[in-house]
């Protein structure tokens, strides 16, 4: 509808919808619409209506029924011409009055097809664009979550527990081999170990037990 | 926004109706797993009891004190307590003009949609539980008056939403759910944002400093009040009416962040606005709307679209704006721009759809945008020919017809919306292509479908037109553009709706599966379609039944925001107003406009001051 008024208003200017919406003001006020291209005057509305055009104008307008109707009495009356005949040799001037000026197939182009293309686009963009991004954001997100969860929590924070619980286990097996059922060993081990102990304790409390704390 | 006067001995009514249903749905707990029908009678009677409650409002003062003054601007039937004292959050309810409408449209709407699920068969124990609790999250939504306690009710109503599209609805409904549910969290998240900004940065001290007048009516706890007038550290508050007025009487929100110009205000205000404009829905936040609405089952979809976009009109008009009115004054034509967009848009998607129900959804887009514009056409006008008197009036018409709208679309979509339920219940397809005759098979059905139709199409005398009509003629001062597109849209609208009824229930025969299936509407549907139609067609005829609730309010708030602009001005020293929003104005005094001597006393002093400083200056 915008669409065929702008090229109503910008293109044609002087056949322009606001021309034609002047000339129906009251006498006076507007002005006659000459035509750059044909050097045509189309008088405003309210001039139509001065004796002078006023008569002329009648005239040609009753004298135009009286054509049709004649016409009509001299086809279908004495007929003297064939309807069918006269069809056949202005066919296209008969088609035009048959498709009713061809109005419905302008409304179609102008207003039905350019409504319905813009509809779909709409359609298309919230389908399509809207809801594309939208996915897109979605499988992003869903991404980054899959690679967090690869790095960090697998990689990082399991990683690190794993690697202390393997270092564990590992030196569990290294102290397995201090057992080794040998009996001088262990006697050996409880004799360097007091030695150790005391070392240790002379160290810490200055070679002397008899030292209050 | 003030609290109008002491709560009356029934004051706690309203308030605690809220909890009715969840009541109601802890009690349905106790019923044995197999008794549907039990269950769904149960669910019926209380939401019929929470509408009839809020309906006793209506009635008039019947000398108990339950009455809705209509000629009252101010927050009635307050309900305070404190909740969380440590950070002054309240539990805070009460009602004025703007949210008495629309909860009893909430009620309303809730007992048309239980009574519409009388077809739901599987888990009806769980479904009417989870209806219960979204019907406690609706009504708490449009009563809260703190920030918190709204944020916890809007919250609180996403989570029976999910289940129940996610659940009951149709194929693709996980998807539909979850993307409902994100979509909503992502705008309730920048709400959230916003709440937090405003909180930190608010403080009671200052408001007592500048107007300690209002101090007293804003319902904070005694202890705050007191504590207010001595000096100290700053004191925080979530209380709705408290924020207004630090945002409108304050320079508390003036502080620039991020770059020069744009202050707190303007960030809330986009926060605010954008997780509100989430839920309207606007362009291009909307494509939640469509898959929600069609994966859903008939009464989510009428109660979705009946109710829950409404919270987000109300959350603009109700905290948006009065919060916020740099936000709102600078950001007018983008307000507008989003409500023309999303009409033109939801327009033009809905004529290409082939879903029946994706093409109401469309046109829920499309109707809702005439809120947001309606809300948004920040112009005034010269009174009585004196430039002198600046009233609001255009403004004012539009926020009265933005709220009419809401009204109306909660009738015409729900009502549109459970048609196209009655026949999917029985063909199970909703191809617009493959209908037709639908008149000579269920003429009940098809006579009251068509004036609901007509309705949603905005057809004079019905419920629909007088929205539009008041949100047109106040946008036509404020950008004529904007009115002229808006006007077209309804063109586009006649043609979308006319052509769906043309293939659905005009023409000789019926072209789809089913064909027995299609039999006549029996009373229950009847009953729930019977009362649409008629409030299609009485709101349409007499729409002061709705206009005089919400009148003095809306007012009220309109003048309160002109008189904010007219001092914003004053500070800025322009005498020529702003550009884009005043059209032929001069915001020169606005003595006359309010009757609280109060505001007119703090009004005056400014006006004078401008009257005197443009005298001198010349014209």
């Amino acid at each position: 509808m915008l669409l065929v008024a702008t090229v109503c208003w910008i293109w044609l200017p002087d056949l322009s919808l606001a021309n034609l919406l002047e000339s129906a003001r009251p006498a006076g006020i507007s002005r006659n619409q000459a035509a750059a291209w044909s050097q045509m005057v189309v008088p405003d509305e309210a001039l139509s209506h001065h004796h002078e055009v006023h008569q002329i104008a009648g005239l040609v307008a009753f004298c135009t029924a009286l054509a049709g109707f004649l016409l009509a009495t001299i086809m279908y009356g004495w007929r003297k011409l064939d309807a069918s005949e006269a069809r056949q040799q202005f066919e296209p001037i008969y088609q035009f009055f048959k498709k009713k000026w061809w109005f419905d197939e302008l409304y179609h182009v102008l207003f039905f097809q350019p409504t319905h293309s813009i509809a779909r686009w709409f359609s298309w963009i919230d389908r399509s664009l809207l809801d594309g991004l939208i996915h897109a954001i979605a499988a992003g997100v869903r991404s980054i979550s899959r690679t967090w969860d690869a790095l960090a929590d697998r990689g990082i924070v399991d990683g690190s527990i794993n690697y202390f619980a393997n270092r564990t286990y590992a030196l569990g097996l290294l102290l397995r081999r201090v057992q080794t059922g040998r009996l001088r060993q262990y006697v050996m081990f409880i004799a360097l170990g007091t030695v150790v102990l005391f070392i240790v304790i002379g160290l810490l409390r200055g070679y002397s037990f008899a030292q209050l704390p | 926004m003030y609290t109008a006067t002491e709560p009356s001995a029934l004051g706690w009514i309203p308030s605690l109706i809220v909890f009715l249903p969840a009541l109601g749905a802890l009690l349905l707990a106790l019923f044995p797993s197999r008794s549907d029908q039990a269950m769904r009678i149960f669910t019926l009677a209380i939401t019929i009891a929470v509408f009839v409650t809020m309906g006793m409002f209506l009635l008039g003062d019947t000398g108990h004190g339950l009455t809705f003054r209509v000629d009252e601007p101010g927050m009635q039937d307050v309900y305070v307590r404190p909740w969380i004292p440590s950070f002054n959050i309240q539990y805070f309810m009460g009602i004025d003009g703007i949210s008495f409408p629309l909860l009893i449209l909430t009620g309303f709407v809730s007992v048309l949609a239980m009574g519409a699920s009388w077809s739901i068969q599987k888990h009806v124990k769980a479904y009417c539980i989870l209806f219960l609790l979204l019907e406690t999250g609706m009504l708490g939504v449009f009563m809260a008056l703190d920030f918190f306690l709204f944020y916890v009710f809007w919250e609180v109503m996403l989570l029976p939403m999910y289940f129940l599209i996610g659940v009951w609805g149709g194929p693709r409904r996980e998807y539909a759910a979850i993307k409902f549910f994100l979509y909503t969290l992502l705008g309730s998240v920048l709400m959230l944002i916003a709440i937090l900004m405003l909180y930190f940065q608010s403080d009671v001290r200052e408001l007592h400093n500048t107007r300690p007048d209002l101090v007293a009516k804003l319902s904070l706890p005694a202890d705050v009040v007191a504590a207010a007038s001595e000096p100290g550290p700053a004191l925080h508050t979530f209380n709705i009416q408290a924020l207004a007025a630090m945002g409108q009487h304050t320079q508390l929100f003036h502080k620039s962040i991020l770059w020069e110009g744009w202050t707190l205000q303007h960030w809330a205000f986009v926060l605010l606005f954008i997780g509100f404009a989430v839920k309207v829905p606007s362009v291009p936040v909307h494509t939640w709307l469509p898959d929600a609405h069609v994966e859903a089952p008939t009464p989510i979809s009428m109660i979705l679209a009946g109710v829950l976009l409404k919270m987000g009109g109300y959350g603009i008009l109700r905290i948006c704006y009065p919060i916020c009115p740099l936000g709102g004054f600078d950001f007018a034509y983008g307000v507008c721009l989003v409500g023309v967009i999303s009409m033109v848009y939801g327009a033009f998607a809905a004529m290409a759809q082939q879903d029946f129900k994706r093409l109401v959804a469309y046109s829920s887009v499309s109707h809702m945008g005439y809120v947001v514009l309606g809300l948004g056409v920040w112009s005034a006008a010269i009174a009585h020919g004196n430039p002198d008197l600046v009233t609001p009036s255009y403004w004012n018409q539009g926020i009265q017809g933005a709220m009419f709208q809401m009204i109306a679309h909660g009738i015409s979509s729900a009502g549109m919306f459970f048609m196209v339920g009655v026949i999917y219940d029985r063909v199970h397809h909703r191809n617009l292509d493959q209908f037709g005759g639908l008149f000579g098979k269920m003429p009940l059905y098809t006579g009251l479908a068509i004036p609901i139709f007509f309705a949603g199409l905005g057809l004079p005398g019905l419920c629909g037109f007088i929205g539009e009509v008041f949100v047109v003629l106040a946008v036509w001062k404020f950008s004529q553009v904007l009115a002229v597109i808006s006007a077209f849209v309804v063109i586009l609208t006649a043609g979308y709706i006319l052509w769906a009824l043309q293939r659905v229930y005009l023409g000789p025969e019926y072209k789809g599966p089913h064909p027995e299936a299609l039999t006549p509407m029996n009373l229950r549907e009847a009953s729930i379609a019977v009362p649409l139609v008629v409030f299609a067609v009485l709101f349409g005829i007499m729409p002061t039944l709705v206009l005089r609730y919400m009148d003095k309010s809306i007012s009220h708030q309109a003048r309160q925001l002109t008189a904010w602009a007219v001092a914003h001005d004053a500070a800025k020293g322009a005498t020529e107003g702003s550009a884009e929003a005043t059209a032929d104005i001069s915001w020169h005094s606005v003595p006359e406009l309010t009757t609280d001597p109060v505001e007119r006393d703090a009004v005056f002093p400014v006006a004078r001051r401008i009257r005197d400083a443009t005298r001198a200056s010349g014209p």
